[in-house]
């Protein structure tokens, strides 16, 4: 028991500078394309191993399906904003940011 | 007959969702029958449902894949955010898709936002707008992969090559 605990703190630790990776690249990187790389894709991870380690560490097998559950539904929600952004920027005719032309 | 077959999935599909999320509590059920309703009225009437179903025994193997890309497409983009020099070389580009059009496509366009360097702009007839991170990255390649996964987990034929019309 006190071995899946630790599991569930260190993933939910591991999560952690996903979250903060994907603050990182919004503010860091330079167009809204790339800022959405880091959104959906390090977001998901992070959420993903925080999680799973919040299910270990869960009361119940319901509570645990629950978290699961609410990863997934973000998961979709997240993909699915993120492709309505990036649609929306390129009928604007918003070229992706690229180094040569800086 | 399917309307009403599969608008009845789709309420006990819902009222599965919300007795996860929020238990027996009357009073969230309150909120959540109307919720139900409304959101299978609005989804029959924005996209009528194609019938589509996912091959029990390729999930296993998907949700593997699903899970391994996660992790590297995470890691992959971290790296760059972290990076004092962020290796970008992003651009957009046009690949032709060989799975045929419905739900398959809709869920191969979620799944390839989460993979790593890659990200779904836009879907005009057979064609997506792909935006990726790093042109390096064997894009196309992992596409077609990827279009053969998601085509063994729908249960559908993917197109051949010179078929697609591509322009």
């Amino acid at each position: 028991m006190f071995l899946i605990e630790a599991l569930g703190v260190l993933l939910v630790l591991a999560g952690m500078p996903f979250f903060l990776a994907g603050t990182l690249g919004l503010l860091r990187f330079p167009d809204v394309y790339t800022r959405l790389h880091a959104l959906t894709k390090a977001d998901n991870l992070g959420l993903g191993l925080v999680v799973l380690g919040l299910a270990l560490q869960a009361s119940s097998w319901q509570a645990a399906a629950k978290l699961l559950l609410i990863w997934v539904l973000v998961l979709l929600a997240s993909a699915t904003a993120c492709h309505i952004v990036a649609r929306s920027a390129l009928h604007r005719g918003l070229k992706p940011w690229n180094r040569k032309e800086q | 007959m399917t309307l009403v077959r599969s608008t009845t999935r789709y309420v006990a599909a819902l009222a599965f969702l919300w007795w996860v999320l929020g238990g027996t509590e009357p009073a969230s059920w309150a909120v959540g029958l109307p919720v139900m309703v409304l959101a299978t009225a609005l989804s029959m009437a924005i996209a009528p449902s194609r019938p589509w179903k996912w091959r029990l025994r390729v999930i296993p193997a998907f949700a593997w894949f699903f899970l391994k890309e996660s992790l590297r497409g995470g890691i992959d983009v971290a790296r760059r955010a972290y990076s004092v020099h962020m290796s970008l070389q992003p651009a957009m580009l046009n690949y032709p898709l060989h799975l045929p059009d419905g739900p398959a496509r809709v869920f191969l366009l979620n799944v390839l936002s989460l993979r790593p360097g890659t990200l779904s702009a836009d879907i005009r007839e057979n064609t997506i707008t792909i935006h990726t991170i790093d042109t390096s990255l064997p894009v196309e390649q992992e596409l077609r992969e990827l279009e053969k996964s998601v085509g063994s987990l729908f249960a559908v034929d993917l197109k051949p090559e010179q078929e697609t019309g591509n322009e």
